[in-house]
């Protein structure tokens, strides 16, 4: 399975762009827009998605001839790619919480692909992302083996643990173990983590 | 069976100090810019024909001198080149240093802005490199060099770069101004004739499984040739004079030698011994013996051990115990030892990587030694001159600075950078895990605040034509 690399979900999704335009802009022009404000962003709405690793989008206007020998071939219409990784078996459960944390980001980008049903059933976005998914053909997962809330705890404790060794590296043993111990106190009364911007 | 040691390539097209450095202790480099092309051409056709070649020299016929010549891309391009030549250069150098800088983590002291300002103005085109056995000798070669200049005229001087290894008591000495000894990995190259020992170093070159070593393929570092993929990489036409030249990274980087010192004081007592601080952070002591092979004392005045200085591997060391995995010369050349996946290392994979991420380092020292003992001054000229040669310097100058000197990932360091060599951020660090480099053990230590020891004072991208190109571009690019 492809689209699965350790616990993770590997989803790849190729919607078909909107011939034409819409007030007076291109539809593959809108969506460029749309995602220019997004990255000018100091924070990411996709922060509030639990399960997510990294997940992005990305207008393809059309691919260029190749092989040999040379064949002029071209896309039927400018797609938008949109990939995600995230923790899970299968996409349901993240979809649901993309349309619960960004359903109107979701909605101003789909609404210019076709056949897009909207956000406000949330079988038929389902189904419609079903249908434009592709094989994730070659997966490469941030962390594979490890849950986001994982990564997010492991650094967590990095982040202490320096802290921890930065006050008392150099200690004589009989000192050391005493903070040690209320170290480890503190390591199981830390709260989890929760995702932030990079 | 090591096949690669037969001298196939054609040495007196290839330009001297690339395949094998001349060991001269005494280098001037000039930099010229293009006023007319025309008689910038004759200038540089007088300077071709002095131009050292990679011809080996009989044992008691080494020249005194040798001289060198490379070329920004705004200097190609100044001498009126077809633009079909000069537009095909990959982008890496036509962009050239400074537009490079983000990249190579030139930031905070090392930012561009607080370059020397002849590397700002873009008015650097040509570099010259003039080496010489003793003063004398180079003072000669550099009168030479100004008749050259002066007959045609065409070229302005721009600016002039002594360096000079150390002499203590008439003997040059390979160090440089932190005091450790330089110059140990360059990795010797296939084709190129063979060393002098007349056997394949141990150590050098890329690790094989059954334990021995191999030179890399010529195409690493010279256009037009297979390099270690297979491949060769497309050169600038006219097709075939492109061939044999190469790339240089040249970079003039100051040395904080007094932050050096006090961080080794200070540091170093809090770790309990500033000199193997000093050598974990190296992973060489400062007289060069590897950590790898002696992490408990250098070899200097231990008398009865076997002095290997190249001759190791990091992938029985996967914890960094003897040598950090932060450590500059590992991070510089990891040799069999990364991981891919899994968190297991794989020693064949990572040696065929780490093969195409080689770079050749010549360069030398420039400015005042600090006495052992002093303070030493942060504000003193002083550093070294680096030059790294590369058939890419995406792939191999500008990976190195780029994802091992400024990044940790790769080494399961994080963000950390390296700890001589990298533009540190301020939560900077240096983890050097506990271990068995003194009886008993060590405890492992970590360095915060690690402070930046190394600026970047300026550099650009040159490129070092074959004698068959230097005497086109000198005719002007003519068919």
């Amino acid at each position: 399975m492809p689209d699965r690399k350790d616990g993770a979900y590997l989803l790849t999704v190729l919607s078909p762009i909107m011939g034409g335009q819409t007030q007076g802009v291109a539809h593959a022009a809108a969506i460029r827009a749309t995602l220019r404000d997004l990255g000018k962003r100091k924070d990411t709405p996709l922060a509030r998605i639990p399960m997510l690793h990294l997940a992005r989008w990305v207008v393809i206007d059309d691919v260029r001839s190749q092989g040999s020998p040379a064949r002029e071939e071209h896309l039927r219409s400018k797609y938008l790619l949109f990939t995600a990784d995230f923790d899970g078996d299968e996409p349901t459960g993240f979809l649901e919480s993309l349309l619960e944390a960004v359903p109107d980001l979701a909605h101003s980008l789909w609404k210019h692909c076709v056949g897009f049903p909207g956000v406000k059933d949330r079988d038929a976005f389902c189904r419609y992302i079903e249908r434009c998914r592709i094989e994730t053909g070659l997966p490469v997962a941030a962390y594979g083996t490890y849950t986001l809330p994982e990564v997010l705890r492991a650094l967590d404790v990095q982040r202490r643990m320096l802290a921890f060794i930065k006050s008392n590296q150099g200690k004589p043993a009989a000192d050391l173990r005493p903070a040690f111990e209320a170290f480890l106190q503190e390591l199981a009364a830390a709260p989890q983590p929760t995702p932030v911007f990079i | 069976m090591t096949s690669g040691w037969q001298a196939q390539l054609e040495l007196a097209d290839i330009q001297g100090n690339i395949l094998q450095g001349y060991t001269f202790p005494f280098a001037q480099y000039r930099f010229f810019r293009v006023d007319d092309p025309a008689k910038a051409r004759l200038f540089i056709a007088a300077v071709t024909t002095r131009v050292t070649t990679a011809e080996l020299w009989p044992n008691h016929d080494k020249p005194n001198s040798a001289v060198n010549i490379g070329f920004t891309h705004r200097g190609l391009t100044a001498l009126q080149l077809p633009s079909a030549t000069v537009d095909a250069f990959s982008l890496d150098f036509r962009e050239g240093m400074l537009a490079r800088a983000g990249l190579l983590a030139d930031r905070g002291e090392s930012a561009p802005e607080r370059w020397e300002s002849v590397w700002r103005t873009g008015e650097v085109h040509i570099w010259i490199s003039l080496n010489a056995t003793t003063p004398e000798a180079l003072k000669a070669r550099g009168d030479w060099l100004d008749g050259c200049v002066s007959e045609p005229g065409g070229v302005t001087q721009k600016a002039l770069q002594d360096a000079a290894m150390r002499v203590v008591n008439g003997k040059p000495k390979a160090s440089e101004h932190f005091g450790y000894t330089d110059g140990f990995g360059n990795p010797p190259i296939a084709g190129a004739g063979p060393p002098s020992t007349g056997k394949t170093p141990g150590g050098l070159g890329k690790p094989l499984p059954d334990g021995d070593w191999a030179p890399i393929a010529a195409g690493e570092f010279l256009l037009g040739h297979v390099n270690e993929q297979g491949e060769v990489a497309p050169t600038p036409p006219p097709a075939g004079l492109f061939r044999n030249g190469t790339f240089m990274a040249y970079r003039k980087l100051h040395q904080k030698v007094a932050t050096f010192r006090r961080f080794l004081q200070e540091e170093g007592g809090r770790y309990g011994d500033p000199k193997l601080l000093a050598a974990k952070l190296v992973g060489r002591w400062p007289d060069g013996t590897p950590l790898a092979l002696s992490p408990q004392m250098p070899y200097q005045g231990n008398a009865g051990v076997t002095k290997a200085y190249t001759d190791f591997r990091y992938s029985d060391d996967p914890e960094g115990l003897r040598c950090p995995l932060s450590a500059h010369i590992r991070r510089a050349n990891p040799r069999d030892a990364m991981e891919f996946g899994g968190g297991a290392l794989d020693p064949a994979l990572a040696a065929q990587l780490t093969a195409r991420r080689r770079i050749i380092r010549r360069g030398r020292p420039y400015g005042a030694w600090t006495p052992e003992g002093e303070p030493g001054d942060d504000q003193a000229e002083h550093g070294v001159i680096f030059m790294a040669l590369n058939a890419s310097l995406e792939h191999q100058f500008e990976f190195i600075q780029q994802r091992w000197m400024n990044y940790g990932s790769d080494f399961r360091q994080g963000n950390d950078r390296d700890p001589l060599a990298g533009n540190q951020e301020p939560e900077g660090k240096f983890v050097i895990p506990g271990g068995v480099d003194a009886p008993g053990g060590h405890p492992p230590h970590v360095c915060f605040g690690l402070p930046s020891f190394v600026v970047t004072r300026g550099g650009d991208y040159f490129f070092l034509p074959s004698l068959s190109a230097l005497r086109w571009i000198a005719e002007g690019g003519l068919r």
